[in-house]
């Protein structure tokens, strides 16, 4: 199923993810948060998209990885 | 540097995981731990097992690893540490870092990074000795230096192509990399323990 939010992979202590996360949240904006800490498979979803959370998949296909710059977290 | 006052009295260490109660917790990369797992057999050679030893000796006893399931250092340096304490008789309790963020804020990596994995030593009275974050410097230059290569030779190619070339050269570097961080950590404990 095509998702018509963003998609966003984040990882518990991720500070780049917070600061986006609290953004969007101060923003209004509409998103669907995917842990990649908790199950292998939303871990393997996100690296299929990037190696930095938070890693973003818009619904018309864009991926941006990182925070104001690539600033984030390596998953590898 | 470890401040007079630390919250990691005996009884807190004695709170941490084993190794292997640890792994049998985590949620994600399991099969990674246990591929690094095997090539740090061969990451610590007979003469490191002795150094260690001795280490352990002349009182390194006790190591507190600070990490994440999560994290690629984590994956390739736990296996690391994890394999000394078995051949050296070193104790070697884990902490998962987001679940004791008053461990892990101790010891900030240039005193504001919360980066891990962090290796802390003591003595056999927890008397703290030294500690080593993340992965050796050289292992932090050559990272840089693969990225720079594969987004030069791969210019004009797809994110997707340059990250999935970047991806094949640095794991393809994981089992020597792991050597490398036996020889730091050897270095560390030697300027610590005057060996």
């Amino acid at each position: 199923m095509v998702s018509t939010v963003p998609i966003v992979y984040t990882i518990q202590g991720c500070d780049a993810c917070v600061k986006l996360l609290d953004k969007w949240n101060a923003d209004g904006v509409v998103f669907e948060e995917r842990r990649a800490d908790l199950s292998q498979d939303i871990m393997e979803e996100a690296r299929k998209y990037g190696d930095v959370v938070p890693i973003v998949r818009y619904p018309d296909g864009r991926v941006e990885e990182g925070f104001e710059g690539g600033i984030g977290c390596f998953i590898g | 540097m470890a401040e007079k006052t630390t919250v990691v009295t005996p009884e807190r260490y004695a709170q941490g995981f084993n190794y292997s109660d640890y792994l049998a917790q985590i949620k994600v990369n399991q099969d990674r731990f246990a591929m690094y797992d095997e090539t740090a057999v061969e990451a610590v050679t007979d003469d490191d097992a002795g150094f260690f030893k001795s280490a352990v000796e002349k009182g390194c006893s006790r190591v507190v690893v600070i990490g994440e399931d999560w994290c690629p250092d984590v994956y390739r340096g736990m296996p690391v540490i994890g394999r000394i304490a078995a051949v050296s008789g070193m104790d070697m309790k884990v902490f998962a870092r987001d679940e004791n963020l008053d461990i892990a804020d101790e010891f900030l990596n240039r005193g504001e990074f919360r980066s891990i994995p962090t290796l802390v030593f003591y003595n056999a009275d927890q008397e703290y000795l030294c500690h080593w974050i993340e992965r050796p410097d050289s292992v932090t230059q050559e990272m840089a230096d693969i990225t720079k290569a594969v987004e030069t030779e791969l210019a004009g190619q797809s994110e997707e192509a340059v990250r999935d070339a970047r991806r094949e050269r640095v794991n393809a570097r994981f089992p020597e990399w792991q050597k490398e961080t036996v020889r730091d950590i050897r270095a560390l404990l030697s300027q610590t323990l005057g060996m």
